[in-house]
């Protein structure tokens, strides 16, 4: 009698013609006509006419049809007074938010100012090469150690950057080893990139990398002609300099040390295919097709001016069909947005992308020391910083404590003002769980961190290519494909 | 093509705040003036740019219909949302007893 009073009667489990349900937190937006992409509090989505999501929220789904079982499946409704898809939900949420708790991960060095480019769209101001004052001080960079150290997170990672940081290469040894020195009472997993244009790479350094696994990031924008049009290198082809230095790295770290990115200009807008061709003629599997950001020599040269996100749009969508072209005839090659923004939609994982969290990954997953000692909540507030607005500098790491910069009011405001739940436009969005904002673009384009989201080329262009992609993955072959992107 | 156009929702179909919802989605395009009489809201539209007014309000529309649809969601689940997200952090201590 005891054993039987703990199942559920059989009639429970029965089909209940005329079931009511309840609904679960669910948000929608609008893919195109009158389909919809509409999903859960976890991001788990279902693509619904209109009739179906009018349907949906007035009761009006049968208990016997394939869609109440996938709204029942997948957490939009409830037909029962038990707690498990509340319970399921919770737990999924709190899958996807830990990574909140693990804190600063990537920690940027920026050691020099100086550069041997003229790059156009050059997105902090460089100086020539014979200034030494743009560098970074040892006492200033052993500073910049003692306070990522003080974050919990078990992973760090240090990103070299400049100006040309291999122009400060000795500073750059010395972080590393002083970093290593550091961690054999820390005991984290430390991680090391040196983002450079390879100018300056030769064998004592590329030794140094093969001895401490440190990888390296250049830039490469494509063909020959458009690379030299957008990063004029005075005197030099930095075309030929750059593809040399990847060869050269490559051979000697391996393939996987060595990752270009390119940046988009106007001149690069009709020429996506050359682009994407110039990687796979390198032997590279993926290419982040990135937009111009609104910072630095960007702006002072007009390039902003010279095109608007629907052109970049235009080209971003002609590269990801050609990308997928290409993968359709037995190359496997990923665009890097997209399988980020995958990553999101089609798992429970964390991709970890600053720029699409919330809140913002400002400060709390990475955080910038620059040369000068001022601290920032991330590369774009350095790079604001360098056309005269100081708006995001949480402090000077050779003043401030670790307590004084992390809980700056600078950095607790704008992290307040970015969590997309409670952003007018972003709090009802259906593609919230797979986006973010961010805070200093829309400061820097519309004067205020929260922004208003119609007139936001950073909401614009998330929500294009998340509509994109989903139109993409109606086609099963296509999906698969897609599929295959998804970093976990 | 015009540069201005007009529409009234009656109150008791659509509350203002799923109007003004639905208004906000459009304000790279437009600036919306409102006025109630009785439980007629009219609102003024001004265009930044002209366009085919006709086209413009048919999706107007249809966001104050997806606005009410959201409201209408966003009513219901709002205890769900509260158990998710207590339960969620119930293993913290962010939690106070």
């Amino acid at each position: 009698m005891a054993l039987a009073n703990k199942f559920i009667p059989l009639i429970e489990f029965e089909e209940k013609e005329d079931c009511t349900y309840h609904l679960l937190p669910f948000r929608f937006v609008k893919l195109e006509n009158d389909k919809y992409v509409v999903t859960n509090f976890v991001g788990e989505y279902l693509i619904l006419h209109r009739r179906e999501l009018d349907d949906l929220v007035h009761k009006r789904i049968l208990s016997n049809t394939p869609l109440f079982y996938d709204l029942t499946s997948k957490h939009f409704i409830s037909d029962s007074n038990s707690t498990v898809a509340t319970d399921l939900l919770a737990l999924k949420f709190r899958t996807k938010q830990h990574a909140n708790s693990f804190f600063t991960s990537l920690h940027i060095f920026v050691v020099t100012l100086r550069c041997d480019y003229t790059c156009k769209y050059c997105q902090v101001s460089r100086q020539t090469e014979d200034k030494d004052s743009f560098d970074m001080t040892a006492i200033t960079a052993e500073n910049s150690l003692k306070h990522m150290f003080m974050s919990p997170n078990h992973s760090l990672k240090v990103e070299f950057q400049g100006g040309e940081s291999l122009l400060n290469f000795p500073l750059i040894k010395h972080i590393v080893l002083k970093a290593k020195e550091i961690n054999q009472t820390a005991k984290r997993n430390l991680q090391f990139v040196i983002s450079t244009n390879l100018s300056f790479i030769d064998d004592e350094i590329l030794a140094f990398c093969k001895e401490h696994s440190i990888h390296i990031s250049t830039s490469l924008d494509g063909p020959e002609w458009l690379h030299n049009k957008n990063r004029p290198r005075p005197g030099k082809n930095g075309y030929a300099t750059t593809i040399s230095g990847i060869k050269k790295t490559s051979d000697f770290l391996g393939p996987d040390y060595v990752s270009p990115l390119m940046t988009t200009t106007e001149a690069s807008l009709n020429h996506v295919k050359e682009i994407i061709d110039e990687y796979v003629s390198l032997g590279m599997h993926s290419i982040f097709l990135r937009p111009l950001s609104p910072y630095g020599f960007a702006v002072r040269t007009k390039q902003l001016e010279k095109y608007q996100m629907d052109r970049w749009l235009e080209f971003y969508k002609d590269g990801l069909e050609y990308i997928l072209e290409l993968n359709r005839n037995g190359y496997a090659f990923v665009e890097q947005y997209a399988a980020i923004i995958l990553t999101k939609i089609l798992s429970n994982s964390n991709s970890g992308y600053v720029d699409l969290q919330s809140p913002a990954g400002v400060g709390i997953s990475a955080i910038v020391f620059n040369y000068d000692g001022r601290v920032f909540i991330s590369d774009e507030a350095r790079m604001l910083a360098e056309m005269g607005d100081n708006t995001f500098c949480i402090g000077d790491i050779n003043l401030n404590t670790y307590e004084e910069i992390m809980l700056s009011p600078t950095l607790l405001d704008t992290l307040e003002q970015s969590a997309t739940e409670s952003l007018p436009t972003c709090n009802d969005c259906g593609f919230l769980p797979y986006c973010g904002t961010d805070p200093v673009y829309h400061h820097a384009t519309q004067g205020n961190i929260v922004g208003l989201k119609a007139e936001s080329g950073f909401c614009k262009k998330n929500m294009e290519i998340m509509k994109y992609l989903f139109k993409l993955m109606e086609d099963q072959e296509t999906k698969l494909i897609l599929q295959s992107w998804i970093r976990c | 093509m015009d540069t201005r156009a007009s529409i009234s929702f009656d109150t008791r179909v659509f509350n203002l705040l799923t109007i003004k919802a639905a208004s906000i989605k459009f304000l790279d395009k437009a600036s919306f003036d409102f006025s109630l009489d009785g439980h007629q809201v009219k609102v003024s539209i001004r265009f930044e740019n002209p366009l085919n007014a006709e086209a413009f309000l048919a999706d107007y529309r249809n966001e104050v219909l997806d606005q009410d649809l959201r409201a209408i969601i966003s009513e219901e689940t709002r205890p769900y949302r509260d158990i998710i997200l207590a339960n969620a952090f119930s293993r913290t201590s962010l939690i106070k007893e």
